[in-house]
């Protein structure tokens, strides 16, 4: 059994009001989650579920104003009796898993030595509940995360300011790397493997009862309804699932584009265009795809707004177009850039573009080729059941360009029916910069370049 | 391409601009009947006549001030300091007046000289004729400081020295003076101020270096291509202006920067391409910036002594090696 | 006694006297006041040595004057507006240099003057420049040079005076000997009784002149000149003359014998001059009261003129520094 206790919300709270229950006796509960609001000085808050297990009994009735450290549940739980009571030598002291209580004490001497090596005061465990933390407390937890920090005496990681960036660019707390360069330095590769090793999961994932999951679908359905079983067995149904730990990479990218999709407004325009003559005189050397870069890198030229990037409220245009591409990769998407593009006939871009892709492949990308690209173009051809699709920009540009598969389709020309070889384009572009007549010329233009493309 | 010495060089520049404008005039200690101290000067003054090429009194305030003057009221002079230490005797000229000019007149005066002179170590010229002098200069606004390394670096650049509308600095390595090179021939071939001069292509490590130390960070990058590092070794050429886009983005794609120069420690170019560096490119930085030099001491007499603060090739690969540590 | 000067030149040159009178003792109130910033070096006194320079310059032809931070009466003299310095005073975006070179530094080319040097001694090489343009483009142009007493004691005075008698350039060395080198008197500084007797040392004409009477000095500034053309090389002139205010402006001048000011009042220039002409029948006290009148509104209004001017836009201040 765990006892959900009133904590303290703040300094100087003694008391609060539990205002609501948020699950029943007899619901199971995860870690993290919500189990009743309780309103304390200036807040109020969600007391959220420090194991996982079963609420086993209510002990304090909604609108009541108990003093804190007060017990107002019980959780029963099968991993209760396991949970770590150390903090774990390569997480921060953020992840001490029994934080019920917010420390109220902690001598000066202690307070100090945990702001110098960057622990979060208000995160220390309660291991030490019903006392002051004393200068020993905190020197054990350091000592316990030494390995994390190796190299700084300060507390602060060792490592060269491209490393930080590149840390900081896949949001890699360089605390938490063992530095394995000199004097225990962070080096670009002991970023690299972190970037490439899926970030340790935060909360455990487990069912709610795992020991009980088989026998609980197997098991006929009771005669006599037990309430205590039913609520069980439909949660073990609907939670019948695993935690995907996402890669920094793929945090960054989620970051990224929900910031795009919220913060600037997209429209679209697209066009069905016809690829069957510049096929025809199209080099092998250089293929439909690096046609396709070709083409936008000439429309942009005619269509200059396009090729910009909006910051902070500034717009910047730029005199050479610095193309990005995105490419899949088995664990997310990257978006190498041509740089100069403008000044690269089809068989250079073809050469630097596969040259661009094959090291993204290999992971061999310097943080120059993922900077200062100034148009994406996405290219989703491979699959060809796909006509036409839409991509979200990538901040901080004002313009994507998605392309589905070339192939052929029946298309009308001077009102008699012919087959000829077509892709769809769709253009997205941040209303706040751009309007519509610029992105329908936009399509204009690479239509006028790919109907004159002469190989 | 014809091939022939940094001397040689100097004064084929000087030929081609005599030649070129006639309000070019070349003068200072010994340059026309004597033909130059460092013999960098023959044939000039035979040339061009006893007007235009003239031998002055030992007095650098009044060469650097004559200079000045004819430069205000519509000449193109060229004045020779011989060594390069002798401009501390006419500090005030070069930096209260030449350089401010323009600057306190409000923009009504311009300043077209080339003050030339001969800097740096390695003959046993002892303290006060070896030292190495650009920072002096650098810290002057106004002023053009010019450091070639190769005969067709002081032919192009002292050719643009000269047509410049600024007073420059150009100074000569005169352990370079037998230095030979290939020079495009003509006299259209010139070399643009604030032009950097990328020596060697590299990916691992950049390496700023200037006159002699070209060419010991060339052996050091050689010895180092062999360990599997690749040096990219930037002259710069001159130091104002600067060529800092060229240095920046070389130390953008390797991630290293090492600078090699023949003089001090403190407050020398290394330090301002090493400040510059960290400013605009500190996040690409891999590893510490480093700096080689003569460290804090006074160019010596004695020959040994010499060699040793001389910076070396082990010199810079240590630096490499040090810049390279994980 | 020297040859008459015209009737024009002599009511030119009164003229302009008042009028650098005035304007310095103008500029000595605003710094009084606060308005003029720094420092500044009056010439109250030396007036005649600035118009007889000025008298013989000519700047279409070429000649250029080099002088010293004491200069606002040069530049006045050789035709700098009025409202070209007192700008320059204030540091306004009209001044001669756009407000960058202040009292001490000023530049007006269309009127021959290169410069008014802060460093002792550092006009007369750049002097000997302007001259080495005109002997080598032979243009017939001269270039003048104007120092104080104290600067033959400095090196670069004995370098450029040297190498203009060994280059016969044509340059003429103008020396206002006020008795004092900043707080010292002449004499203790200078182990020669006048500045002239350095000339033997560079084989070089040296005269001595009454720097309080402005056709003498005109005389032989004339004379200095027409050697300096006709090839023979540089002449060194002094000229006796004496400030009326200290060194510059933080300068009571509490060094000078009880006297001697008074003295030097008695031969003020604008009075000598003035009374020639009064002898002359050229002047009438009313004339002379009504001139000094015109000269004080002049100043007066080109002050208020330049106070209401704008300061120069601060991004100017990275301009100008190269070409």
């Amino acid at each position: 059994m765990t006892d959900v206790v009133l904590p303290n919300l703040g300094f100087g709270m003694e008391e609060g009001r539990l205002i609501s229950w948020l699950k029943a006796p007899g619901d199971a509960v995860r870690k993290g989650e919500p189990l009743a609001e309780v309103e304390g000085d200036k807040t109020t808050v969600e007391l959220e579920a420090l194991v996982e297990g079963v609420l086993d009994e209510i002990l304090v009735m909604p609108d009541t104003v108990v003093p804190v450290g007060t017990i107002l549940a019980r959780i029963r739980g099968a991993g209760e009796a396991s949970a770590p009571k150390q903090p774990s030598a390569t997480s921060s002291a953020a992840s001490a898993p029994e934080a019920a209580n917010k420390v109220v004490r902690i001598s000066p001497v202690a307070k100090r030595i945990a702001q110098e090596h960057g622990i979060d005061l208000d995160k220390l465990s309660t291991t030490w509940e019903g006392r002051e933390i004393t200068r020993e407390d905190v020197e054990a937890l350091v000592a316990a995360q030494a390995p994390a920090t190796n190299g700084s005496r300060s507390g602060r990681a060792l490592a060269a300011p491209a490393v930080r960036k590149l840390a900081r660019e896949y949001e890699i707390d360089l605390a938490t790397i063992r530095g394995t360069g000199a004097e225990g330095r962070v080096t670009r590769a002991d970023v690299e493997t972190a970037i490439e090793t899926p970030a340790a999961p935060v909360a455990p994932v487990a069912p709610v009862a795992p020991a009980a999951k088989p026998q609980v679908i197997e098991t006929p359905a009771p005669v006599a309804a037990v309430p205590a079983v039913a609520p069980i067995a439909a949660e073990v149904y609907g939670s019948e699932r695993e935690e995907i730990s996402l890669s920094q990479m793929r945090k960054a990218i989620a970051r990224r584009l929900t910031q795009s999709m919220q913060e600037s407004p997209h429209f679209y325009v697209s066009a069905e265009l016809d690829f069957t003559n510049a096929l025809k005189v199209l080099p092998k050397a250089i293929g439909i795809n690096n046609l396709l870069l070709y083409l936008t890198v000439q429309a942009l030229k005619d269509v200059p707004a396009l090729n910009a990037t909006y910051e902070d409220g500034h717009l910047y245009n730029y005199k050479h177009i610095n193309l990005a591409m995105a490419v899949a990769l088995p664990n997310g998407l990257i978006t190498p850039v041509l740089h100069g593009a403008d000044d690269f006939s089809p068989s250079g871009i073809a050469n630097r573009a596969r040259e661009l892709v094959s090291r993204a492949r290999e992971n061999k990308l310097k943080p120059d080729d993922l900077q200062g690209g100034t148009f994406t173009i996405s290219n989703l051809g491979v699959v060809k059941q796909i006509d036409h699709f839409t991509a979200i920009i990538n901040p901080p540009q004002v313009g994507i360009l998605a392309i589905g598969a070339v192939r052929e389709r029946p298309v009308v020309v001077n009102s008699g029916l012919h087959v000829r070889t077509t892709a769809h384009l769709t253009l997205s572009a941040d209303h706040r910069i751009v309007d519509g007549l610029i992105s329908a010329r936009f399509i204009e233009a690479f239509d006028a370049h790919l109907q004159a493309f002469k190989g | 391409m014809p091939v022939i010495t940094y001397r040689e060089a100097v004064v084929r520049a000087l030929d081609e601009e005599m030649a070129h404008d006639e309000n070019v005039i070349f003068f200072g200690e010994d340059v026309g009947k004597a033909g130059g101290v460092f013999k960098v000067t023959p044939g000039l003054y035979e040339k061009f006549g006893g007007d235009r090429v003239r031998d002055t009194p030992i007095s650098e305030n009044a060469i650097i001030g004559a200079g000045v003057g004819a430069a205000v009221t519509g000449l193109r002079p060229v004045v020779e300091l011989m060594f390069a230490d002798f401009a501390a005797v006419t500090l005030d000229q070069i930096i209260n007046q030449a350089a401010k000019f323009r600057y306190m007149s409000g923009g009504q005066l311009k300043v077209p000289l080339t003050i030339r002179a001969a800097q740096g170590a390695g003959q046993g010229f002892g303290s006060q004729h070896s030292q190495c002098v650009e920072a002096w200069f650098m810290h002057a606004p106004g002023l053009k400081v010019v450091v070639p390394s190769t005969p067709a670096d002081v032919v192009g650049l002292l050719k643009s020295s000269i047509r410049d509308d600024n007073p420059v600095v150009f100074l000569e390595h005169k352990s370079l003076y037998t230095e030979k090179g290939e020079v495009p021939d003509g006299p259209d071939f010139i070399i643009p101020l604030g032009v950097a001069n990328v020596v060697r292509k590299g990916t691992d490590v950049t390496i700023v270096a200037t006159q002699q130390m070209v060419k010991v960070s060339l052996k050091a990058a050689e010895e180092l291509e062999k360990q599997g590092i690749s040096c990219e070794v930037i002259d710069p050429r001159t130091l104002v202006p600067l060529d800092l886009e060229t240095i920046v983005n070389s130390v953008k794609k390797t991630g290293r920067l090492i600078t090699v120069e023949e003089a001090l420690h403190a407050g020398g170019w290394g330090a301002e391409v090493a400040t510059q560096v960290t400013e605009h490119a500190i996040w690409y930085l891999e590893g510490p910036v480093i700096r080689v030099t003569l460290g804090a001491s006074i160019i010596p007499f004695s020959g040994p002594l010499e060699a040793f603060l001389l910076p070396d090739k082990d010199d810079v690969i240590k630096a490499v090696h040090r810049a390279m540590e994980p | 006694m020297a040859e008459k000067l015209s009737v024009e030149t002599r009511q030119h040159m009164l003229k302009k006297m008042l009028e650098i009178r005035y304007c310095e003792e103008r500029i000595q109130e605003l710094f009084l006041e606060n308005v003029i910033r720094g420092t500044t070096h009056l010439c109250i006194g030396q007036e005649a040595v600035s118009l007889a320079m000025a008298a013989n310059v000519d700047a279409k032809r070429g000649d250029t004057v080099t002088c010293t931070y004491r200069g606002h009466g040069h530049a006045l003299a050789l035709g700098m507006p009025l409202k070209s310095m007192m700008a320059e005073m204030m540091g306004k975006a009209s001044g001669c240099s756009k407000g960058k070179g202040g009292s001490m530094h000023l530049t007006d080319m269309e009127v021959g003057l290169i410069g008014t040097f802060a460093i002792v001694g550092a006009g007369l090489p750049v002097t000997n420049g302007a001259a080495l343009t005109a002997q080598i483009k032979k243009t017939g142009a001269v270039s003048i040079s104007i120092f104080g007493d104290g600067t033959p004691n400095i090196g670069a005075w004995h370098e450029a005076v040297n190498l203009a008698a060994v280059w016969k350039l044509p340059a003429v060395f103008l020396c206002e000997n006020n008795l004092y080198g900043e707080y010292s008197a002449y004499g203790d500084t200078a182990p020669v009784p006048n500045v002239a007797d350095r000339a033997s040392a560079y084989n070089i004409p040296g005269v001595i002149v009454d720097g309080q009477d402005v056709e003498a000095v005109h005389a032989v500034i004339k004379t200095a000149v027409e050697y300096a053309r006709a090839g023979n090389g540089p002449t060194l002139i002094e000229a006796k003359t004496y400030r009326y205010k200290g060194h510059s402006r933080s300068d009571p001048a509490a060094y000078r014998p009880a006297g001697e000011l008074e003295e030097w009042l008695k031969r003020d220039p604008i009075n000598l001059l003035a009374d020639k002409m009064k002898a002359d029948g050229q002047l009438t006290d009313d004339q002379l009261a009504s001139m000094r009148k015109a000269a004080e509104k002049e100043v007066q209004d080109v002050t208020e003129w330049a106070l209401a001017e704008p300061y120069p836009s601060l991004e100017s201040v990275y301009e100008d520094i190269w070409v």
